[in-house]
């Protein structure tokens, strides 16, 4: 009986030791695969701003996760310190002028901190160093970059030439846009004025890297400045549709806003149209072709209003008399 | 009451659920895309484009614009558009003192409006060219402003911007009744279009100026501090500055108030660098300016006159308006 008793207890021991072992082999494995205890370094860098970050955000280098945000802290003097856990391995790799800096995969989605080697004829970068945090371009910056003043006039209207002939280009993602862009509008309702705006977005967008190309032009810059207000009203008009199309009639005083936003892109539009007018007369044509769009948004918009209600009436038909020039009167007493 | 209220409640729902069924099956269907003239289309831009460079005193642009579109109507061999356009290219031409082009311009809307019985156009075209006729001093004899419909001069169905012409025809050539009684027309018409707000300011200005004419000097402040607000909220800075220079001429204002808006005018003259609004602005100021500020007044006043000497040695230089 005492023998059996033993043999039990030798049994469950076994069993429990091999659990106990099998449990520290998986915590281990875990482990290493996510470098739980791989030795590591500490960095430090002070953006302007805590805003964009937060714990646990990964640090890439070439694309490779190299570390992650330990902890923020906002110093007495009000600026802010950022504390990096790198892994030790990578170490080498650093150099004393490395920068940190926030990038974006896409257009959209999570933006990651992302770290550069430096100049590798510098020293290999200390533990505990504080480095230098370097804030993207954003479009703005780069229309802002769009110098004035044009030295060679033909160079500029060459560059424009060649940019028309690229916008015509039946296979131009800008065509592709306003197609897409068209197709949407044929079947206008609720649900898809918020793609549609999207699609506008996209067309606003490429328009703005085009910009890029027109170097050292003041044409290019009074553009840029056309689409950077167009964007901005863009970005109101952007979680005004998608309410819009989450909510139903209570969603009034919102068509009300949607409709002067609308109106405000259309003109942002025209001054589009007419800055570039001068230049070349096939850009205008490109710029009429959202700005029919966005009429066909304001009178499905306006039909919307005035059939929920409560709405206002719709305003009437603009007549063929606003194609007449107005007198220019010599008033002066 | 309880019953009342949810009675109300259910009757709006359902009339909210017919009205957003009406208004989707509305939408339902497809619309086959209707094929539009390109060239039309073109014409349209390049027109809308030009009335953008006219608001702005852009002329050349506004000019070029124009000159587009009227080719774009041609190709499209639409009518009304041509007409139109060689409408605005005259406006244009007379506003960049090309008289003998606008006159040409107008010549060609008038036969096309003949032509075709466009009576809005012909009238438009008719009165724009007699008005340029009477600037440059060859108006035939045979035009009399009476011949002209008398609905033109009183509240009828013409357009605003053909009323306005007629009166100011009337105010050149000394009918102050009928001016009076069209710019009247003009100040009562409702609306809120842009172009219609600066006609309004215009016909403000228009009876200030009879006002003044006729010495009645405190409606002529009223009339222009009315045409000051329009410009105000439609942005017309020649005609802010012109009523301002009114206003300061009169003498029923303090010295102080007077002052104050001559130097205002003045700052706009010189912002649209209009030499002759800023040398009748500057003369005033002397004349109303205390004796030791007056040496400096006079010297820009010289500087100016100077200025404006070289300019008319030159063989086409703008009467109206500035360059873009």
């Amino acid at each position: 009986m005492g023998e059996f008793v033993a043999n039990v207890r030798r049994q469950v021991g076994w069993f429990v030791l091999l659990g106990m072992g099998t449990i520290v082999l998986i915590i281990l494995a875990i482990s290493l695969q996510s470098d739980l205890f791989a030795k590591k370094f500490t960095l430090y860098f002070s953006p302007p701003s805590a805003a964009f970050f937060y714990d646990g955000q990964a640090v890439k280098f070439q694309g490779f996760t190299v570390g992650r945000i330990k902890e923020m802290d906002l110093q007495e003097d009000g600026t802010v310190r950022i504390t990096l856990n790198l892994l030790e391995r990578y170490h080498p790799m650093l150099h004393q002028d490395a920068i940190i800096h926030l990038v974006r995969d896409g257009l959209i989605g999570e933006q990651t901190l992302e770290i550069t080697s430096g100049s590798a004829e510098k020293p290999v970068i200390e533990a505990e160093q504080t480095i230098q945090y370097e804030t993207a371009a954003t479009i703005e910056q780069l229309l802002q970059d769009i110098k004035p003043a044009v030295e060679n006039a033909n160079t500029l209207l060459r560059e424009l030439t060649e940019l028309a002939a690229w916008l015509n280009d039946p296979t131009s993602d800008f065509r592709q846009m306003v197609a897409r862009m068209n197709a949407v509008s044929q079947d206008l309702n609720r649900e898809n004025v918020g793609k549609l705006v999207i699609n506008l977005a996209e067309i606003l967008e490429n328009l703005q890297s085009m910009t890029k190309g027109l170097k050292e032009s003041r044409v290019g810059e009074q553009l840029a400045k056309s689409l950077q207000s167009t964007s901005e009203i863009l970005s109101d008009l952007r979680p005004l549709t998608q309410q819009l199309a989450e909510e139903g009639p209570d969603s009034l005083k919102r068509i009300n806003s949607l409709i002067t936003h609308v109106d405000l892109l259309s003109k942002s539009l025209d001054t589009v149209a007419s800055d570039l007018s001068e230049l070349t007369p096939e850009l205008p044509g490109l710029a009429r072709e959202s700005r029919q769009a966005l009429a066909e948004i304001q009178t499905i918009l306006k039909s919307l209003q005035g059939s929920w209600l409560l709405g206002n009436q719709p305003a009437a038909a603009e007549g063929g008399e606003n194609s007449v020039a107005p007198p220019v009167l010599d008033m002066q007493p | 009451m309880k019953h009342l209220h949810s009675c109300c409640s259910k009757w709006l729902l359902t009339l909210l659920c017919v009205s957003m069924l009406g208004s989707c099956g509305g939408k339902s269907s497809h619309k086959t895309p209707e094929p539009e003239n390109p060239y039309i289309l073109q014409a349209n831009t390049h027109i809308h484009n030009g009335l953008a460079a006219m608001q702005k005193e852009r002329w050349q642009s506004a000019e070029s614009s124009f000159a587009r579109a009227l080719v774009s109507s041609q190709l499209a061999d639409d009518i009304n558009l041509v007409s139109r356009s060689w409408y605005n290219l005259a406006v244009i031409r007379s506003a960049l003192n090309n008289n003998t082009g606008a006159e040409e311009a107008y010549g060609r809307v008038l036969e096309l409006a003949d032509r075709h019985r466009d009576s809005l156009m012909q009238m438009r075209a008719q009165i724009a060219l007699a008005l340029i006729q009477e600037r440059e001093g060859h108006l035939p004899e045979t035009f009399d402003i009476q011949q002209l419909p008398a609905s033109l001069f009183q509240a009828g169905n013409w357009p605003a911007d053909i009323r306005l012409q007629a009166a100011r025809l009337a105010q050149r050539l000394q009918h102050s009744a009928l001016a009076q009684q069209a710019y009247l027309t003009i100040t009562q018409t409702k609306g809120s279009d842009r172009n219609l707000l600066k006609m309004k300011a215009e016909a403000h200005m228009g009876l200030a100026l009879l006002a003044r004419s006729e010495s009645r000097f405190e409606q002529a402040w009223a009339e222009a501090e009315k045409a000051l607000g329009y410009c105000r909220v439609v942005g017309a800075p020649r005609l802010t500055a012109h009523a301002l220079l009114l206003q300061g001429q009169l003498g029923i204002a303090n010295a102080r108030e007077r002052k104050d808006r001559l130097e205002r005018a003045l700052s706009i003259y010189v912002a649209l660098e209009d030499t002759a609004g800023q040398k009748q602005t500057l003369a005033e100021l002397i004349k109303l300016n205390s004796p030791e500020s007056t040496p400096a007044l006079q010297l820009r006043l010289q500087q100016l006159e100077d200025k404006l000497g070289k300019e008319n040695e030159k063989p086409e230089s703008f009467s109206i308006m500035g360059e873009d």
